[in-house]
């Protein structure tokens, strides 16, 4: 069954050649095209899924299965021998376990909503064929990003994710701030990417191959031989983590999502909400490697218990790190989505914010089970990627639904909206809902994945106080998350419409509403999901399953008492929202009312300074230190070898010069005077004497010239 | 070659040579005259891919897909000598056995000169590579109205040269064919050049044959010096104790084999090995190019018609990277084992400081030239790590960024055909109006800036990897060095690369149109076939590189092999 899998990775990648190059000819047929590949790799997908599930995927006696694709590198015919780097050939295989089979579905299913949803956004728009041949091209890029066997083929799936996304941020590429976004977007994610192929050198040059199982396998031995250390594997889990801080935009390299809103909204909802940021913490749940080295089966007598941590082998460090980050961009990213109007920068925000909690839960989740050492805890892992799925329903509903919002009233400023609930009646309620689960209010899907990493947090605050704070910060977030999510909402929906003409507005076709009400379902259903498969780290698991709650077994932690606290931290915040904007109990003018408040905000709109610093740090550093060579090469490096040049020249024509006069000069002379006689006398007379004196001139001065080296310098040498 | 004589090699050198004459005699018009020299150039095409396609399929074997026509196998050396009075001569089975088509012929014995051709899998593709681009030279700039027979004729014998320098195996005559490709470039630049074509172009015959002259008192040291011990030593690989003495020899082979094996390459000491290396390394940098003895090459470029920069970037210095894996490398191992960090530093240099340097250019094709430059370093990088994933790397560069550059090089063309002008601030939102030009310039610079899934990354990402693995040397030697970690050094070129690539399409293709163009035409049909053809090959290769990576990859065993030990 599973060797079908290549039609998942065929199917879009077809549809993208087709679309891409033929496109033109059936313009208005290229969505469908495109949303039909779409289906055609959800079915298998599915399939595959539902194989697995019958194959023991909940309980963890599924067997990881593959699908060859193509070999890269062919593999050293002869024994190798010891010193040899590359063991065995450069494969790409399709792997199919737990976590890919899931993502491969959720990916595939997303991707036929939000292109469905395209077909009716983008009706108006030249330049269909391009949008949806790169759409397919980014969710072939996606799909075999999850799929990946291996470092390698991940990261080239990863690029052309990057590529795409470059593409269609810069879809209106005569608009200036869209040609710039999608050059920022690129070059930063870019410097991540760069950390992530370091990282992915140093893998292969360690460890000898790509591939994740194989890297697994050989931990064990390699760290007994002292070859891999906890520092290596720190770096390892870091330089990985580098890739996803850029593709998953945490801070320091946050800064280019929000401009990536310049690209078309279901672009922003599938690219840069529900997929490719994704994959940064895909990344991270891959690095699970480093972070947290287990056993593989066969090294523990008992099957049952494999994933037994290496404990000294364990990098203690790289996991604060990433939990650090993680908690930071959080509240960091929350705090920027306070202030700004712009619809789609405050989802913006909202997507890394909620996308550093899934870094949070992956680093509290790596602590966790590290620390517990024979016990593993997968909680933290477990969470995280529920977190990945139930975000990726709600944020693509949240986009979705602000592009319905856009397409009706065409600007992205709230300030110009308002009682938009009468108008979009579908979109109102569709938003709502995700809002709630945004803002973390049970039984919406949000709550339960981001209630379980606060959790994990906290029970890790126990064995590192450290992770108190970030719990703090978890907490902050999740207040702010509420307050911004719902003065989203009673900006755009509540109180009156303060757009021009409000005869215009209508609700978007059903092609668009459509999508909209199934993500709905979706962000509702989700987040009970784990009450069918007895508990989500029943199915998405590190190492091995745990069939109760994932909180279940703490021992620091009486859950219930933080489930109260997230909850109340997500109501007050829908709270202030509603008295400030909706019943305007409170004044928004209250956040600017005081010097320092005024300069917090106006801090907060301008993105606390980051971009311009990233601005003359990145660009104008770059530009001054390739102007300074650019004028080296010019000057020096040609000037020397046209000053060369000039020098040779200048001893040819004096060597020429030289033999004209003198050498030529005497023969000649000496000729002349036998044939000419008394005529010599008179050359002599007329002016020709001083050449002669210039040679005895010269010739005086090599005398002196050898006396001086034979007297003066030839004894400094030891010499005579 | 084994029983039957063949003569294919001789004929891939022989029919450009013959297409040149017939251009340059038989032809009047322009187009008879591009008629003519396309069919030569398809021809030795078409013989050069049946080759590729022959090897490929032997599998190292004597019979591929097109045997008998062709009979793969590197058939036995031979040894004269003399042994008191009397002539002796035995034949050696070579352990590589890696080229895989030879001819040779006796040319000057008493001076130990043969005419020798073959081909390995490092020569192989580029033996490809040579007559494609020349093909789609032609193709691409098909209405050049200036000396049009003069014109084809020369790009025909560049391709004939070419060929030549990649398939010689006798040192004389492998130098002869070096200083043969000067001379249609030199004219190309010297008459169909832009204003400053003088100036470039007797500027690139100086710099290239300076290089040169430093690397033939280097042949002739060899040959001198070193070549009549060898030859001794692989005698006393056939067991027989008579003592035998030798001519000096310029047959590379010879030497290959006698280097290849740690007992036989005493004759050739470090102390010899290590000036040797250094000129030959000189030479062949130069003609890479690598920072410092690069700047013949921008303005070489700049002046150079497309044809002319094409195969320049495509091929010509391609000749300085393959000096460096069949001579400098293999001849030379233990020097190589010694002064590895001199490429790595040269290599990382022209890296960095080539892409620095990108990034302020205004002409498009300045730009590309220093392009060239920085990705060449990887050839350099690839080279010096003495591991065979990175050999294969720096040697499937040569052949990867023999594919991209000609792509970026025609785009310059096709801009300048199109607009008027290559200077980046004056062309504004192309995207607009030459869609298809757009395209392909995306293509181009992505797969240039190493994105993977296009075949630049492939190359580059095997030279990282193999760099940062270290030397497979014998035991002893960690694996790990810490100094490796300076590769951070290098890798930055690939973030700036990118970024000066970036700002290159932000400022051409995006944005709105500069009204002041005027009107402009998309690219045209015959420009488009070649595109068509070249951005095939760099999807292919980057999503399949198997293929093209399989002869780049068995040669890269037996120069891995050098320092491994016994």
């Amino acid at each position: 069954m599973f060797e079908l899998g290549w039609i998942i990775l065929a199917a879009p990648l077809l549809a993208f050649l087709v679309v891409g190059l033929f496109g033109r000819w059936f313009k208005e047929y290229c969505g469908w095209v495109v949303v039909g590949s779409f289906v055609a790799a959800f079915a298998v997908s599915l399939l595959l899924l539902v194989t697995g599930l019958q194959g023991g995927m909940i309980g963890g006696t599924f067997e990881t299965q593959h699908a060859p694709l193509v070999v890269w590198v062919p593999g050293v015919d002869v024994d190798p021998g010891p010193n040899v780097t590359l063991q065995g050939e450069i494969a790409f295989r399709m792997q199919f376990d737990n976590l890919s089979l899931v993502m491969l579905t959720l990916v595939s299913f997303l991707a036929i909503l939000i292109a469905t949803y395209s077909v009716g956004y983008m009706a108006h728009e030249e330049g269909k064929p391009r949008f949806f041949a790169e759409i397919a091209l980014f969710v072939t890029g996606m799909l075999g990003t999850v799929s990946a066997d291996n470092f390698l083929q991940l990261l080239i799936f990863w690029e052309i994710m990057g590529l795409c996304s470059y593409l269609l941020i810069g879809f209106w590429y005569h608009k200036p701030e869209a040609a710039s976004a999608a050059k920022k977007a690129f070059m930063v994610t870019r410097i991540g990417d760069l950390l992530f192929l370091v990282g992915v050198i140093a893998i292969f040059a360690i460890f000898g191959t790509f591939e994740f199982e194989k890297i697994r396998e050989e931990m064990p031995a390699l760290g007994l031989a002292g070859s891999v250390t906890p520092e290596l594997l720190g770096l390892l889990a870091l330089l990985l983590f580098g890739g996803a801080v850029g593709k998953s935009a945490q801070f320091p390299l946050h800064f280019w999502l929000p401009d990536a809103m310049e690209g078309p909204t279901p672009v922003s909802a599938l690219i840069h909400a529900a997929t490719m940021v994704k994959a940064g913490v895909f990344l991270v749940a891959k690095s699970f490697l480093f972070l947290v080295p287990t056993y593989p089966h066969e090294y523990l007598p008992d099957p049952s218990v494999a994933g037994h941590v290496i404990e000294y082998l364990v990098p203690w460090n790289a996991i604060l790190v990433v939990a650090a980050i993680g908690g930071f961009t959080a509240i960091f990213a929350a705090s920027m989505a306070l202030a700004h109007y712009d619809i789609k920068r405050v989802l913006a925000y909202s997507t890394i914010s909620q996308l550093a909690y899934m870094i949070l839960g992956l680093g509290a989740g790596a602590w966790l089970m590290a620390h517990a050492g024979g016990d593993p805890q997968t909680a933290g892992y477990t969470a995280a990627l529920f977190h990945l799925m139930n975000h990726a329903f709600f944020k693509a509903l949240l986009f979705l639904a602000a592009g319905s919002v856009i397409h009706a009233v065409h600007t992205n400023d709230m300030r110009s909206m308002g009682g938009l609930r009468k108008h979009l009646p579908w979109t109102y309620r569709t938003m709502l809902i995700g809002s709630l689960a945004l803002a973390g209010i049970p039984p919406l899907s949000g709550f339960w994945s981001k209630d379980e990493i606060l959790a994990v947090t906290f029970e890790n605050g126990a064995s590192h106080p450290g992770f108190y704070l970030l719990y703090v910060f978890g907490i902050l977030t999740a207040f702010m998350t509420a307050f911004y999510s719902f003065r989203l909402i009673f900006m755009t929906f509540h109180g009156e419409y303060r757009g021009a003409h409000p005869e215009k507005l209508h609700e978007s076709p059903w092609v668009m509403v459509g999508p909209l009400v199934v993500l709905m379902g979706f962000s509702v259903l989700s987040g009970i999901l784990p009450f069918f498969t007895n508990g989500w780290g029943n199915l998405v698991f590190y190492g091995h399953p745990h069939a109760e709650f994932p909180t279940e077994p703490f021992t620091h932690v009486t859950t219930l008492v933080l489930a109260v606290i997230s909850i109340l931290a997500a109501v007050g915040g829908v709270v202030l929202a509603y008295l400030v904007y909706d019943k305007r109990r409170i004044p928004a003018a209250v956040f600017t009312a005081t010097e320092s408040r005024r300069g917090m905000h106006t801090a907060l709109l301008n993105r606390y300074y980051i971009d311009p610093a990233a601005d003359r740090v990145g660009r104008d550093g770059y530009l001054w230190i390739a102007r300074g060579l650019d004028w080296l090469d010019r000057k020096v490096v040609d000037g020397a070898v046209n000053g060369l040049a000039w020098l040779g020249e200048a001893t040819a024509r004096a060597s020429d010069w030289f033999d004209r006069t003198y050498i030529d000069g005497v023969v000649n002379r000496v000729s002349l005077d036998t044939i000419r006689g008394s005529l010599t006398l008179r050359r002599i007379q007329t002016g020709r004497v001083q050449n002669y004196g210039g040679m005895i001139a010269i010739g005086m001065a090599l005398l002196i010239l050898a006396v001086f080296i034979a007297k003066v310098v030839a004894p400094l040498f030891g010499g005579g | 070659m084994a029983e039957t004589a063949q003569y294919w090699l001789t004929l891939l050198i022989a029919i450009p040579a013959v297409g040149f004459i017939v251009t340059l005699v038989a032809t009047k018009t322009l187009r008879h005259a591009r008629a003519v020299a396309l069919a030569f150039s398809l021809a030795q095409l078409v013989l050069a891919s049946l080759l590729l396609l022959d090897w490929l399929t032997a599998g190292g074997g004597s019979q591929g897909a097109l045997y008998p026509l062709f009979e793969a196998g590197d058939p036995p050396l031979t040894l004269a000598g003399t042994s008191g009075d009397t002539a002796v001569e035995a034949t050696l089975v070579p352990r590589s056995g890696d080229f895989a088509y030879l001819e040779s012929y006796e040319w000057v014995p008493r001076l130990g000169m043969r005419f020798q051709l073959g081909v390995d899998g490092l020569s192989l593709p580029l033996v490809f590579l040579t007559p494609l681009l020349v093909t789609l030279s032609i193709v691409f700039q098909w209405d050049e109205k200036h000396r049009s027979k003069e014109f084809y004729a020369l790009l025909l014998l560049m391709g004939a040269t070419v060929a030549g320098v990649f398939m010689a195996l006798d040192f004389f005559l492998f130098a002869i064919f070096w200083e043969l490709v000067l001379i249609p470039m030199f004219l190309l630049i010297g008459i169909w050049g832009g204003p400053r074509k003088r100036y470039a172009a007797i500027k690139f015959l100086i710099y290239t044959h300076v290089g040169f002259a430093i690397m033939l008192l280097s042949i002739f040291a060899v040959y001198l010096n070193v070549t009549p011990g060898l030859q001794a030593s692989l005698w006393a690989r056939t067991g027989d104790p008579t003592t035998v003495t030798f001519r000096p020899t310029f047959d590379m082979r010879i030497i290959l084999e006698a280097m290849g094996d740690p007992l036989t390459r005493g004759a050739f000491v470090l102390s010899l090995q290590i000036p040797a290396f250094i000129a030959f390394f000189f030479g062949f940098g130069v003609k890479l190019p690598m920072v410092p003895f690069h700047t013949w090459l921008p303005d070489a470029h700049v002046e150079a018609p497309t044809a002319g920069s094409v195969l320049l970037a495509g091929v010509l210095l391609k000749m300085g990277g393959y000096g460096i894996f069949r001579v400098a490398l293999p001849m030379m191992p233990d020097a190589a084992r010694e002064l590895w960090w001199v490429l790595a530093v040269f290599g990382s240099v022209s890296m960095i400081y080539a892409s620095f340097v990108c990034l302020p250019q205004v002409d498009l094709k300045r730009l590309i030239a220093y392009s060239s430059i920085g990705h060449m370093g990887f050839v350099l990088l690839g080279a010096s790590s003495l591991n065979r994933v990175g050999i294969a790397g720096g040697a499937f560069q040569l052949f990867n960024h023999g594919l991209i550059t000609a792509v970026l090089f025609m785009l310059a063309g096709s801009v300048k055909h199109a607009t008027g002008t290559r200077d980046i601030p004056d062309l504004r939102g192309l995207a607009t109006k030459l869609p298809m030009f757009s395209l392909v310039l995306i293509i181009g610079t992505l797969a240039s800036l190493g994105l993977p899934g296009l075949n630049g990354f492939v190359s580059e990402f095997m030279v990282f990897a193999g760099f940062y693995s270290g030397p497979e040397l014998p035991a002893g030697a960690a694996p790990l060095l810490p100094w490796r970690a300076l590769i951070i050094i290098p890798l930055l070129a690939v973030a700036i690369t990118g970024a000066y690539y970036l700002w290159m399409l932000h400022r051409m293709l995006f944005g709105t149109f500069n009204a002041a163009l005027g009107e402009v035409h998309d690219l045209p049909r015959h420009e488009l076939a070649a595109y068509l053809v070249l951005c095939g090959l760099i999807v292919w290769v980057g999503l399949y590189p198997t293929l093209f990576l399989e002869p780049f990859w068995r040669a890269s065993e037996g120069l891995a092999g050098l320092w491994r030990g016994p």
